[in-house]
Order: C-alpha cells, then sequence, then structure tokens
C-alpha cells in the first residue's frame, strides 16, 4: 500500500517537474522572434570582428616569442655545443701533454714505482723487504741508546 | 510535443529558406574564407539555435548572445568539421550549441540570480493545486508557473537541468543524449535518475 502511495506520489511529481520544465522553455514563437531581430546579426558581426582582433593579437605574441626564440634556441644550443666541445679539447690536450713530457725526460726503460724501501733499493726486484729495514733501523736506535746509556 | 532537435531543425529549414546547397559544401566554401557562405548558414539555422537555446533559457538578452556565440565559434571552428556517416553538420551545431547551453547553466549555478526562498505564495498555492488538480491553465497561471518554474530549476545542478531538458522537452532518447553530450549511455542514465529524484525532493519541499 506505500509503494503504491509512493508510486503514485512520484508519477505526479514527476508530471509537474515536466510542466515547470515546458513553463521554463521559449516556445518555438518566442525564439523565432528573438532570433529574426535584425540586431543579432549586427552584433554577431561585431563579436566576430572582437574575436579575431583579439585572436590576432594573440597569434601576434605567439609570433613574436617565436621570432625571438627561433634565433635564440639554436644560439644557446650552439654555444653549449661550443663549450662542451672545448673543454672535451682541452682535455684530452692536457693528457697528451702529460704523457709526452714524461716520456721527453725519462728513459723508457725506467718503471716509476711508488716510493718505498724496494722502490729506493731496486729499479727492477725487491731485495730488501719492508720489515728488513725496519729491523735494521730498529737494531741501529737500540745500539745508539745502548751507546749513550754506556757514556 | 514530440519534437526531436532534427525534427526542429526540418520544420525550421522548410520555413526559412529552400536549401540550395548542401551544408556541408557551404562550410567546405566557409573554410576558404568566403563570407557568403557564412551569411547563407547563418540565415539557415539562426531560427533552430534559437529554439534550442530557448528551451534552457527565457531571458531574450541571453538567449541572443549564446545564439552569437555559437555562430562566432562556428565561424572560427569551421574547419573542425568533418562530415561522417550518421554525424552531420546539424548534429554538430547542436552539440556546441547544448555545450554553450551547459556551460552557461553551469555559469549560472555558481551566481544564481534567484533564491528559492524568494517563492511567492502564489506559487507555492500553484504547487499544491497541481498536486490536487492538474488542470488550469489561465494567462495569469501560466505566468506564476514560469516564474515558479525559473526559480525552481535553477536550484537543480547544470548536469541535471541539461537532461531532464533534454529529455522532457526535446522528447530526446537516452542515446541521442549521450551522443550529443558526449556522455556514456550509463551516464546519462545515472543522471536522469538522480536528476529526477532531486527534482521530486525539491518539489516535495513546497507541498
Amino acid at each position: 500500500m506505500f509503494w503504491k502511495n509512493s508510486k503514485i506520489e512520484n508519477e505526479k511529481l514527476d508530471k509537474i517537474g515536466k510542466l515547470l520544465l515546458k513553463s521554463a522553455a521559449l516556445s518555438n514563437e518566442e525564439a523565432d522572434q528573438m532570433a529574426s531581430s535584425p540586431q543579432i546579426y549586427n552584433r554577431l558581426r561585431a563579436n566576430i570582428i572582437k574575436e579575431s582582433l583579439i585572436r590576432s593579437e594573440a597569434s601576434d605574441n605567439w609570433f613574436a616569442i617565436w621570432s625571438i626564440a627561433r634565433y635564440a634556441v639554436p644560439l644557446m644550443a650552439g654555444i653549449a655545443v661550443i663549450a662542451f666541445s672545448s673543454f672535451w679539447i682541452l682535455e684530452t690536450h692536457l693528457q697528451q701533454v702529460t704523457t709526452v713530457s714524461s716520456s721527453n725526460y725519462l728513459p723508457a726503460d725506467i718503471n716509476i714505482l711508488p716510493v718505498t724501501a724496494c722502490s729506493i733499493s731496486s729499479k727492477t726486484e725487491c731485495i730488501v723487504s719492508s720489515n728488513d729495514v725496519l729491523s735494521i733501523v730498529f737494531q741501529e736506535q737500540t745500539t745508539e741508546i745502548k751507546n749513550e746509556s754506556a757514556k | 510535443m514530440k519534437q526531436t532537435i532534427e525534427k526542429i531543425a526540418v520544420t525550421t529549414l522548410k520555413s526559412s529558406s529552400p536549401k540550395q546547397e548542401t551544408d556541408e559544401s557551404l562550410i567546405a566554401t566557409l573554410n576558404t574564407g568566403d563570407e557568403e557562405a557564412f551569411n547563407q548558414i547563418f540565415e539557415r539555422y539562426r531560427f533552430w539555435v534559437a529554439r534550442i537555446v530557448g528551451r534552457f533559457f527565457r531571458r531574450p538578452e541571453r538567449v541572443e548572445e549564446i545564439v552569437q556565440e555559437v555562430f562566432t565559434k562556428l565561424y572560427f571552428s569551421s574547419s573542425y568539421f568533418s562530415p561522417q556517416p550518421g554525424k552531420t553538420f546539424a548534429n554538430w551545431l547542436s552539440s556546441i550549441t547544448i555545450n554553450f547551453c551547459y556551460d552557461e547553466l553551469r555559469r549560472l549555478k555558481r551566481r544564481p540570480e534567484q533564491s528559492i526562498s524568494e517563492l511567492t505564495q502564489a506559487e507555492s498555492n500553484w504547487l499544491k493545486e497541481k498536486l490536487t488538480a492538474p488542470q488550469t491553465s489561465s494567462t495569469e497561471q501560466q505566468i506564476i508557473t514560469r516564474d515558479l518554474a525559473t526559480k525552481l530549476l535553477s536550484e537543480l545542478s547544470a548536469e541535471d537541468r541539461l537532461v531532464l531538458t533534454l529529455l522532457d522537452v526535446e522528447d530526446l532518447s537516452v542515446n541521442e543524449i549521450a551522443k550529443i553530450t558526449g556522455w556514456s549511455v550509463s551516464k546519462v542514465k545515472i543522471r536522469t535518475y538522480r536528476a529526477r529524484l532531486a527534482l521530486r525532493g525539491l518539489l516535495k519541499k513546497f507541498v
């Protein structure tokens, strides 16, 4: 019973809603009357001219940006390429200079080794180990201390 | 009043001018910069566009403004129209018009001109009367109905108003609405259901 009443009420409300929607709309005659106004075309033309001006101004702005960017972007890219290539050339040139200078002043058969007891003692092979050197140094120090204490 | 957009177009076109050139050829001519082609299109479709806009708005200046906007848009965007089977120029123009109406409804919703709290005693009585005896149509009653309709419908969201107007006033099918608005069919159905609930809720407040 409740559902039936509710359904009937909803149908009534929908009918009223439909009636209101139709009332809120213009009739075809009213709409035609508005559209037949001679002013509407003149205003439309004015609107189109205004819109054209706005669009041309906007495109002018874009053109100005484009005309600057057209030169600026390749220029910046060129500068970047030149800077990168000059750094690269300079770096490779410096490497070549150091290798050339070291080969000029040192004989070809010399191996540059880190300065250790081994490198001091021999060019090619290690005769005295680091432990031997340390033990010799300690021996010398102990004999010196003994001598001083004897005095 | 079973009058779809296509039907409005046919009646309007018959009453305005005999079709000499097709819409598509006129658009092609317009795209070459021929102003006369635009004038012909305007003459052919201005009544039709005004009728569609008139389904949503009553104020003459608003209707005129939207008609102008629609034709301005057409003037600058005619190159975007590409005739396809099932998508005529009339369909394309109706989509533009309805989208403009939808935008205007949304704009009005953000800045409402009338409030539902301003419902007069006569309008309240009319609503109650309609629920008990729905047959009255004097001129005075019609004016009350129009004012009431404007106030009540301004409370609906733009989507609700759009979908209900297209369904109940234009008598379009769900598929046709989906095609015009670009919404999916299920979205149109859901929106219709919600719109009906919202309108019932609004009416119940005052009955």
